[in-house]
């Protein structure tokens, strides 16, 4: 039964669409059914690959996620059964539970929520190293592809891949167990699931690579997956700054990028378009939070713009405290650029350029084009041209988004005009 | 599953039988030995480190045998359990357990295990015999990573090593890599997992035996056919009996 009239790109189209909504799904769904992570994800995988074959050809079936699914469970049967070289207790507890999967059908294509919750769990499992927890979160539970997590790591690919199939084969050799954990454990095992949650959010609202700015898709999940982790833990402070953090954030995201496809700075974005209803929903569960820990001091800082009525009327010594307290417990070499930035607007470029001169050899920082681009827009309100040209154009050739890179251009193009109107340092 | 749990310390008058401090430990594994009674499937403590022999190939196709551990480091293994667990996080709670995830600079490593080996017939000691814990360290190869050719390989000459050395070997066991360790950690009441192994020096890789000999030197005649990768040596380690 496939739905005619659809051009082959159009079925890739829906192939890549089902992919990124369902991918996670699947896998938590096959998991809980096959007990092994590995095997699921393999066969997910394969009947993606199966439905980029045959859809452009045949037509999209009726129903692309049971599909998917049907088609990835009949994978994995097909595997376990082919390897015979399986320890006999192991591959009689697949079987008996692969035979369970038959009567188990109309339950595996109505996903039980929890089942995503689980995966995460085990991808965020203490076990692993927080890299690997993190890659593992973007890899099964949101789909994203190995190239994806290494940008959003700002790490080589290779590293990455490594980090996946170590990961996968202890999660199976050691037998991290696929469950939410029980309540006493909660305390010791939430903290690597915000971490998780709050870097699919970054990579969502500033993507790392294609020519959207914001992959929406992953801002949702990260939102979603935060309401969960408050469903399931609401006396947990920190789970609460988190969300705020997020919806704070989010409720710019509409006015991130104009109807031309363009990157529209903070102090340029239409704030009458700021969702009000994230913003009033973020300060609430700012209200609930009381740790000082970094997810309430970056909420913080966001209820900060939420709450100014204009980029001037900022209260931008604020914000640069804030970033002071926040380098102070959880420093980096990204905190440091979003500090840089706000010292800049709070006590002059100068000062924020000195911030940047002392990380520009961060090895961290080597493959973003964020800290040349903030380094070129001082510059650039210094008055020092040459300057800036030099780090936009180093921008450009490390920028991963047509969005940004246009942006990017844009303003060196700009800089050879008179002063484009922003504010001369004090 | 089973799971070796290697307990680490910073080795000190409490690893030496016989003195106060090592039987004022005593109470602390009767109370996990209780609490654990249903998961232990073995365990051994180990005479300390200065009573180690390490057995390699030398360059020439010999043996060199060198008196002391494998590799000086701070904290070393002083004893194992071998536990039976449905998962990681069940085997985590017994090893949250163990005296030494407490100890300031202790530690359990937790490695789940392959195979074990036990004899058909099984091995008793005899009066004038000493057991040893032949365990195999050095760099992981590929022939540590189970379902790989190597892995098989090295599989089969472990086979041939068990045939050789019938009515000498006790029980073996086969871990899996140490990119698949859990170190358990438990300070100030709060537990601490990390991933990978406690040391990255001086951590079983291959797996370990238990041997019987009647003397030094015919514990290092068995210890110099255990199978090896580039690199690996056996570090023989007494183990202590309770009488």
């Amino acid at each position: 039964m496939a739905t005619a009239a659809l051009s082959a790109g159009q079925a890739r189209e829906v192939v890549e669409r089902t992919f990124r909504a369902e991918f996670g799904w699947v896998v938590a769904s096959l998991t809980r059914m096959l007990g092994d992570l590995s095997v699921a994800e393999d066969a997910v995988q394969e009947a993606f690959a199966e439905a980029l074959r045959t859809w452009p050809l045949r037509g999209v079936p009726s129903k692309p996620v049971a599909w998917i699914t049907t088609t990835a469970r009949n994978r994995a049967l097909d595997r376990v059964r082919r390897e015979s070289h399986r320890p006999d207790k192991e591959e009689a507890a697949q079987r008996t539970r692969l035979d369970g999967i038959e009567e188990q059908e109309l339950e595996l294509l109505h996903p039980v929520p929890d089942d995503q919750l689980r995966l995460i769990f085990t991808c965020c499992h203490p076990a692993l190293s927080t890299p690997t927890q993190v890659a593992l979160t973007l890899r099964l539970v949101c789909g994203l592809q190995t190239p994806e997590i290494a940008r959003a790591f700002l790490q080589p690919e290779a590293t990455v891949a490594q980090r996946l199939s170590r990961a996968k084969s202890k999660i199976r050799s050691a037998a991290i167990p696929f469950r939410v954990p029980p309540t006493a454990l909660l305390p010791e095992r939430l903290p690597p699931v915000l971490a998780c949650i709050y870097l699919v959010f970054s990579e969502g609202y500033s993507a790392s690579q294609g020519d959207d700015l914001i992959r929406h898709e992953l801002c949702d999940e990260a939102i979603r997956l935060a309401r969960l982790a408050i469903d399931l833990m609401p006396d947990q402070p920190e789970a609460h700054s988190l969300l705020a953090l997020l919806l704070l954030q989010d409720s710019r995201r509409a006015t991130r990028v104009s109807e031309a496809g363009e990157l529209v700075l903070l102090e340029n974005q239409d704030r009458t378009r700021w969702n009000r209803d994230r913003i009033s929903e973020g300060l609430q569960h700012l209200a609930t939070a009381q740790r000082r820990g970094p997810y309430l001091l970056q909420a913080e800082i966001a209820a900060v713009h939420a709450q100014a009525p204009s980029w001037d009327a900022t209260d931008w010594p604020r914000i640069a405290g804030l970033y002071d307290e926040l380098a102070a417990i959880a420093p980096s070499p990204v905190v440091e650029l979003n500090r840089a930035v706000a010292v800049a607007f709070a006590r002059g470029p100068q000062a924020g350029l000195a911030i940047l001169d002392a990380v520009v050899d961060d090895p961290r920082l080597a493959r973003s084009h964020r800290l040349p681009a903030a380094r070129a827009e001082l510059f650039r309100r210094l008055g020092r041209v040459d300057d800036a040209a030099a780090a936009y154009r180093t921008a450009i050739a490390l920028t991963r988004t047509d969005v940004e890179r246009t942006f990017l251009q844009g303003r060196l193009a700009g800089l050879g005009e008179r002063n484009d109107g922003s504010q001369a340092s004090p | 599953m089973q799971y070796l749990a290697t307990l680490y310390d910073h080795e000190g008058p409490q690893s030496v039988p016989g003195t106060p401090e090592w039987d004022a430990t005593f109470p602390g594994y009767m109370r996990f030995g209780e609490l654990a009674a249903s998961a232990i499937r073995g365990g051994e403590a180990l005479a300390p480190t200065t009573t180690a022999i390490t057995v390699r190939p030398d360059e020439s196709g010999g043996t060199l045998v060198t008196d002391g551990p494998f590799a000086e480091t701070a904290e070393v293994f002083g004893g194992y359990y071998l536990l039976e667990a449905d998962s990681l996080d069940d085997v985590i709670e017994l090893a949250k357990e163990i005296p030494n995830a407490s100890q300031p600079n202790g530690g359990v490593e937790l490695r789940p295990v392959v195979m074990v080996w036990e004899p058909e017939t099984p091995v008793t000691k005899g009066d004038g015999d000493t057991r040893y814990l032949a365990a195999i360290l050095g760099p992981e190869t590929k022939a540590d990573i189970p379902d790989t050719p190597e892995w098989d390989e090295s599989a089969a000459a472990h086979g041939q090593f068990i045939e050789k050395h019938t009515g000498t070997l006790m029980n073996g066991l086969a871990l899996h890599p140490a990119s698949t360790a859990t170190t358990v950690r438990v300070r100030n009441g709060e537990t601490l997992v990390t991933d990978g192994p406690f040391t990255e020096t001086n951590e079983i890789t291959g797996g370990a035996y238990v041997l019987r000999a009647a003397s030094r030197e015919e514990a290092i005649a068995v210890a110099q056919d255990v199978p090896l990768g580039p690199g690996g040596a056996v570090e023989l380690r007494p183990i202590v009996e309770f009488t």
